[in-house]
């Protein structure tokens, strides 16, 4: 595996408050070609990294660097190599799927080709032409990743992408996302399910509290005799 | 060019939505009231008046101006936004290769490029409806009386500069509310401060946007489509300020 790193994250600050920092000096890198797993209770500042790192939320102190420069150097570059589903899918409800597409498209400068490639791939035909509104949740999950996929990605962003999935739902997403990487993606999938994390991540970084706890490769992380689960349970604790 | 692609993207977004049921309803509604109230109260009418062009388009313009322009841009503004802010949107949105302050100025010229469209289709519906009512009740004589198509065209390029201003207030508010009621709120609030402002005092009323509207064929106020135009210039210079942060509590 190519261990450039195609995310660095230095010494980062953030908080929507001056009282409370969200992430309190962090600092993580992550691989190009892996799928890296943002592991994290609720409320530890995994959405709120994304964010930062997505440009979404301002930083006040520290340093992201994304495809070797900042945002702030080359934002429409990065972002244009940079899928990401932030939290939940945002759809038009009023438009169908294929024309949330459409949209998204115009943006990315993507043709109907790649449309329809996104709609084969996360075998979306027989519901594509229906209003989004009318969508159950799986249905709008995969439509959110197919929107990220729509630019041809090097760098797969996805926030909980499991969230309302059904078992079934969760290892198609699982078997995608490998098939994916394996093309040449990076994805960074954040998941508070330990279980999931383990199943899909190569590379590893833990956050508690806003400090990062962990950042390796996950064969680094099951060196020692304890399981997963004790080990990550246990570093949480520590804080 | 990337602006292009954004303006052709938000009129994909608007092409089946509320929005275009709402610049149909702002085009036609009072010119389709007066056309009714022409069809079924003549004797009241031909009476009142010498020159029927001047009795039909007074009394539309009227209406117009005094009551519906001002509530329908607040709406019109308030619905173009809020299909952003019920997506949940603007998280993907600000995260596409183009820059925010892209979106946000196609955002405005189309909202500006709807508010053109609706005035024209009321121009051209404002000479078209008296025909028709001439064709059903030819004793109006619209046939036989002249209009000064040239001076109504003026009015209403003046009426689209003055509301300019109640058009970018409405845009920011509507940015930073994701509850549109309360855009729709502020709004409705200033217009009718607006209204009380310029029964009062007709001077005072020169200074503020939400009465502009109403006296758009008076005498030309220099004072009034100057603030109009300074708003319109503000809130571009305000949404191209913006980077790559959230404009909105998202």
């Amino acid at each position: 595996m190519n261990q450039q790193p195609i995310i660095k994250v230095e010494n980062l600050h953030f908080g929507y408050s001056k009282k409370e920092l969200i992430l309190d000096n962090l600092s993580m890198v992550v691989p190009a070609n892996c799928i890296f797993g943002l592991l994290g209770s609720n409320g530890a500042g995994k959405t709120t990294l994304l964010k930062c790192i997505l440009g979404l939320q301002k930083i006040e102190k520290g340093r992201i660097t994304l495809f070797t420069s900042s945002l702030d150097e080359n934002r429409s570059n990065i972002l244009s190599k940079t899928g990401a589903l932030i939290e939940s899918p945002s759809l038009y409800g009023h438009l169908s799927g294929f024309e949330n597409l459409k949209i998204a498209a115009v943006y990315v400068n993507a043709n109907n080709e790649t449309i329809n490639k996104v709609i084969l791939q996360l075998d979306m035909s027989h519901f594509i032409q229906k209003k989004c509104k009318t969508y159950s949740t799986g249905m709008k999950q995969r439509l959110g990743i197919a929107l990220a996929l729509l630019r041809n990605p090097e760098l797969l962003i996805l926030d909980e992408p499991t969230n309302g999935l059904d078992p079934n739902g969760i290892a198609d997403l699982r078997m995608l996302l490998k098939q994916l990487n394996s093309e040449g993606i990076t994805i960074i999938i954040s998941s508070h399910l330990l279980s999931e994390i383990e199943k899909i991540a190569s590379y590893l970084g833990i956050i508690n509290k806003g400090k990062c706890l962990f950042n390796d490769a996950i064969e680094n992380f099951t060196k020692t005799e304890i399981d997963l689960e004790t080990q990550y349970l246990k570093n949480n604790e520590i804080t | 060019m990337k602006l292009l692609k954004s303006i052709q993207a938000e009129w994909l977004k608007s092409k089946k939505s509320i929005i275009i049921w709402l610049l149909i309803f702002g085009s036609l509604a009072i010119n389709l009231v007066v056309l009714f109230i022409y069809l079924f109260a003549q004797e009241s009418i031909i009476t009142l008046y010498t020159n029927p062009w001047e009795s039909f388009i007074g009394r539309n313009l009227k209406s117009f101006t005094l009551f519906f322009w001002v509530p329908f841009l607040i709406i019109l503004t308030s619905a173009f936004i809020n299909i952003e802010h019920k997506a949940n949107n603007w998280k993907s949105l600000f995260t596409l290769p183009v820059l925010s302050k892209t979106i946000l100025r196609s955002k405005l010229i189309i909202l500006i490029a709807f508010t053109i469209g609706v005035l024209l289709v009321y121009l051209v519906s404002l000479f078209l409806f008296p025909v028709i009512i001439n064709l059903i009740h030819p004793e109006y004589e619209f046939f036989l009386s002249s209009v000064n198509f040239l001076e109504i065209i003026l009015a209403f390029i003046k009426l689209f500069f003055l509301s300019l201003g109640i058009i970018s207030i409405q845009f920011i508010l509507s940015l930073f509310f994701k509850n549109q009621i309360i855009s729709i709120g502020i709004g409705f609030v200033l217009f009718i401060i607006g209204f009380i402002v310029n029964i009062q005092d007709i001077h005072l009323s020169n200074y503020f946007p939400y009465s502009f509207p109403s006296f758009f064929d008076t005498e030309f106020v220099w004072t009034s489509y100057s603030i109009s135009i300074a708003l319109f210039i503000i809130s571009i210079m305000f949404i191209s300020s913006r980077k790559t942060v959230v404009l909105v509590n998202d």
